[in-house]
């Protein structure tokens, strides 16, 4: 950041911007641009004030979308072209300006959802931060004032607030304000709080230092970021205040998950279009070679470099809501509960996918871990609209039915289970089996024929049915010859079972 | 009129400095009627500038940290009486809180009445802040996306507020500031039951059980009845929400009978789960004496209770989808659900058992019909895992021959209650 700042304060103008030469025209990466492009870029940011900087990036960002699109960008005459000061006054004046960057933003953040390239290019030149981007910027300034704080006491609200206010300036979307200033005041409490086992916010924190991970270890100026690179960066991009774009440069469809535990290398990380011709391919794959420690690996990485480029769009939906699938398929709970909690805060952001498919599996995934207070929670929201719709109606049952013991009931919904439904109830449904065993052996006498068994627990076959009394020993107390459960002789094996069954969980579950 | 202001900082500065933490909380509250008269004749001079107010402080007010503290009183008062402005009001007394918190943490006891007012008109001057906000956000021309999340902001605040007091290694125990403990968390409670977010209550829980189990803190019998009372109350709405009615009826009933008996609202809201978590566990009604005296809670209960006590399965379902809502909201449903199963039904089945002569030997169809006449149209493998279910939680004695399609029943009592 500081290094960034620092040439953003000597050069307003193109200097920096001469670069070697390119060889694919019509690229969305700006290191392709033609340089007169570069320089019609630095002239447009000298042209304005800083507190239009954001207008202007989004009518820059329009311009050049559009000759992307065009595949135009080496034909137009960029010396000549006229300034795109729509909307942007040749002075700053302060509040007002303001207001209408906000509309201006919202505006943008409707549209959101561009084309593929469209997005990268101006990704890649700084003009459109997602919103955890300003976490970055802000979270340094807060730092610093942090460590003021701890010298003079009474100077750090000032300073903080001051922080918060500039970089809310430059905020484009209006949540982020409140982010920033949340996460400011929570960082101070982690920090003068000789204990914050209170728990208030442990998860949110340690949300926030994994994002911090991203951002270069403090007083290392020289971030690999494609800042550092100067072949195609205009000086002007950078502003103080701007947070830094993350936009990765590699080529390769696959990569191999590892976990980051330095900045990321631009050169590793692959850039929307890249990302979205990966996620074909693994579908691809994984129709034809169904590789499941493959697909997940692949996966990972891909939620990987969606995360160090901030990108949350209806792709970042769809490849979360695939890898949940495939994942659930697998029985792999803890890799799917990791997408569900991503999901969950996708779709608080109105961003397109199948919110209530995944909340039904949500249900269904707390009556797994048996967590009460969220599942009250959840119940508490819950709209009637959303009631109403048959995969949560469906697991609404199944907590009845499991509230109640009622293992008839269970095992049919168990049966008939939509969507993915019954693989998360798979895994639970043995623990359920222990139970309704347990009671059937209590109830029931002489015996019972193994034929109920197989219908009351839920089995396909008879077969099946053996097979998972034998596993728990029960198998025993079968006559051979009629093939009945002589119940009051199998009740303390019932009983022991159920017991085992229901020992503390473990939550992650992963495999 | 500056004059009014001198005075009044005045009186501040003597009751800190002979710690009358009583009058600096009259003094400060932002509804205190002596500091909205003052903003308000000083506003209408034009005298009402921070920096008349700033100057009148340093010239009265002796610690520079109190001094503060005036100063902000003063700002709340004047951004609720005069600027109409809640998000400002909203931003000084959480700046209060925590000038407050920092001011606690060098002295004692004496401090904690100054720190209740502060806290607890932070939370309701938090709330009034995320009303507003989502009165803005609601509006259509509205840009702002803004989330009403001050109180949640607040509520930090508080929660340092907590790890102030339970922190106190300097003072004896008499004078600690420990004794601020159960108010604090009561309060925080109330916080969190109002964000919905029960976990960050359960996790204030560990901590206090941790603290109070290393003999940190006094037991909460040696509090004020007040802050026991409304702690007891919540960890028991917490231990209900668990399914662990036992220890619910244990907190709730120290809440009760701690309980000021003219607070009939705060009984009430007792009742309302030590009710239901006595009736399953006890299978124990409450009397006509309670229904008179909390008639929200006869409207709530007493239809549902009179139809399981008959058995009358038809009355409580419908009953119960009409409350359904209600007891949602209040963490109360899966409790109805499970008086449905574990108090309903058997005594449905009693019925059948009384209508068929009191046979030992009643037919599963016989127990299908009976559901049927009461519109439950289920088949015989469903009634057959009902009765078992409740042979196994013991409401039935006997048991399912699935031979002969029949239930035998123990000769004797076989519908204990």
């Amino acid at each position: 950041m500081t290094l960034s700042s620092k040439t953003s304060k000597t050069s307003k103008t193109s200097k920096t911007t001469s670069s070697s030469a390119q060889n694919s025209p019509a690229n969305g990466n700006p290191a392709v641009w033609p340089d007169s492009l570069k320089a019609y870029v630095g002239r447009c940011f000298a042209s304005v004030g800083p507190s239009q900087r954001s207008a202007m990036e989004k009518n820059l960002k329009k311009v050049i979308t559009s000759a992307i699109e065009s595949t135009n960008l080496w034909a137009i005459d960029w010396d000549t072209r006229e300034l795109p000061l729509d909307g942007i006054k040749a002075v700053d004046d302060g509040e007002d300006m303001l207001e209408k960057l906000k509309t201006n933003a919202k505006k943008r953040a409707d549209a959101k959802s561009d084309s593929a390239t469209g997005t990268v290019a101006v990704g890649a030149m700084r003009t459109s931060p997602p919103p955890p981007a300003s976490y970055k910027a802000t979270s340094i300034t807060f730092t610093k004032s942090d460590q003021k704080y701890s010298t003079t006491n009474g100077q750090a609200s000032s300073s903080i607030s001051k922080a918060t206010k500039r970089s809310a300036k430059w905020d484009q979307r209006n949540v982020e304000p409140e982010i920033t200033e949340d996460s400011a005041k929570r960082k101070r409490t982690s920090i003068f709080a000789d204990t914050n086992y209170l728990g208030s916010n442990i998860e949110q924190e340690r949300k926030e230092k994994r994002l911090l991970r991203f951002d270069s270890p403090s007083g290392n100026e020289s971030t690999p970021t494609p800042a550092a690179t100067p072949d195609y960066v205009s000086a002007t991009f950078v502003q103080d205040t701007e947070p830094e774009i993350f936009v990765g440069r590699s080529m390769k469809l696959e990569k191999k998950y590892l976990r980051l535990t330095s900045a990321p290398d631009p050169e590793t990380v692959r850039p929307l279009h890249i990302l979205r011709q990966t996620l074909d391919l693994l579908k691809e794959k994984w129709k034809s070679e169904r590789n499941y420690a493959y697909i997940c690996d692949q996966f990972k990485s891909m939620r990987q470099d969606l995360t160090v480029q901030l990108i949350q769009n209806d792709f970042t939906v769809n490849v979360y809501e695939i890898h949940a699938r495939i994942a659930l398929e697998n029985g792999d709970l803890g890799e799917y509960n990791q997408c569900q909690t991503q999901l969950r805060s996708l779709y608080a952001m109105n961003i397109a996918g199948h919110p209530i498919e995944f909340l039904a599996y949500r249900i269904l995934y707390l009556l797994h871990t048996r967590n009460r207070s969220d599942m009250n929670d959840l119940l508490i929201e819950l709209t009637d609209e959303q009631k109403a719709d048959d995969a949560i109606a469906h697991a609404l049952q199944v907590r009845e039915a499991m509230t109640d013991q009622d293992y008839h009931s269970l095992m049919r919904l168990y049966l008939s289970a939509p969507n993915m439904g019954g693989y998360i109830m798979d895994s639970f449904i043995d623990r359920e089996r222990h139970a309704a065993l347990e009671i059937i052996c209590k109830a029931f006498r002489p015996d019972v024929p193994l034929r109920f068994l197989t219908d009351e627990i839920g089995f396909d076959s008879d077969k099946s049915c053996y097979e998972f009394l034998e596993k728990h020993a029960l198998n025993q107390f079968i006559d051979e010859s009629s093939l009945r459960l002589r119940a009051k002789d199998a009740y303390p094996t019932a009983q022991n079972n159920r017991m085992t069954a229901f020992k503390k969980i473990d939550i992650k579950g992963q495999i | 009129m500056a004059d009014d202001l001198e005075a009044y900082f005045q009186r501040f500065q003597t009751a800190v400095a002979g710690h009358w933490a009583k009058d600096i909380s009259t003094l400060m509250s932002s509804n205190g009627q002596s500091l909205i008269k003052i903003v308000k004749s000083l506003h209408a001079v034009r005298l009402a500038d921070t920096d008349t107010v700033s100057r009148v402080a340093r010239k009265t007010v002796a610690d520079k940290m109190w001094r503060d503290v005036a100063v902000h009183c003063w700002k709340v008062a004047y951004s609720i009486h005069v600027a109409l402005d809640i998000m400002a009001a909203y931003r000084e007394q959480n700046a209060l809180t925590q000038l407050l918190n920092r001011i606690a943490e060098r002295t004692d006891k004496w401090v904690l009445p100054v720190v209740y007012t502060v806290t607890q008109e932070l939370r309701i001057i938090a709330m009034e802040a995320d009303h507003y906000i989502e009165d803005r956000v609601s509006r259509p021309s509205a840009s702002n996306s803004a989330k009403p999340n001050k109180l949640e902001e607040a509520a930090r605040t508080i929660n340092r507020t907590l790890t102030v007091c339970l922190n106190d290694r300097n003072s004896s125990m008499p004078n600690s500031r420990k004794w601020g403990v159960y108010f604090i968390i009561s309060l925080l409670f109330k916080i969190y039951f109002k964000l919905g977010t029960i976990s960050l209550a359960t996790s204030v829980v560990r901590v206090l059980n941790a603290s109070s189990a290393a003999g940190d803190i006094p037991s909460v019998e040696e509090y004020p009845k007040a802050h026991m009372v409304t702690f007891k109350y919540y960890v028991g709405i917490l231990a209900f929400m668990d399914e662990e009615y036992e220890k619910a009826q244990e907190h709730l009933h120290v809440a009760l009978n701690n309980c000021h008996k003219r607070a009939t609202r705060n009984q009430e809201l007792i009742l309302q789960y030590l009710l239901p978590a006595h009736l399953l566990l006890h299978r124990r009604y409450p009397s006509k004496s309670v229904w008179r005296t909390f008639p929200r809670l006869q409207i709530i209960y007493e239809e549902l209770f009179n139809a399981s006590k008959r058995g009358d399965m038809r009355t409580y379902e419908a009953a119960l989808a009409a409350r359904e809502k209600l007891f949602v909201i209040r963490r109360i449903y899966l409790t109805m659900l499970k008086i449905r199963t574990k108090i309903v039904r058997p005594r449905l089945f009693e019925q059948v058992y009384l209508a068929s002569d009191k046979s030992t030997r009643v037919p599963v169809s016989a127990f299908r019909k009976g559901l049927e006449f009461v519109g439950i149209d289920v088949d015989d493998d469903q009634v057959e895992c009902w009765a078992a279910v409740m042979i196994y939680q013991g409401q039935m004695k006997g048991y399912i021959s699935r031979e002969r399609k029949t239930i035998v029943l123990s000769n004797n009592d076989p519908f204990p209650r």
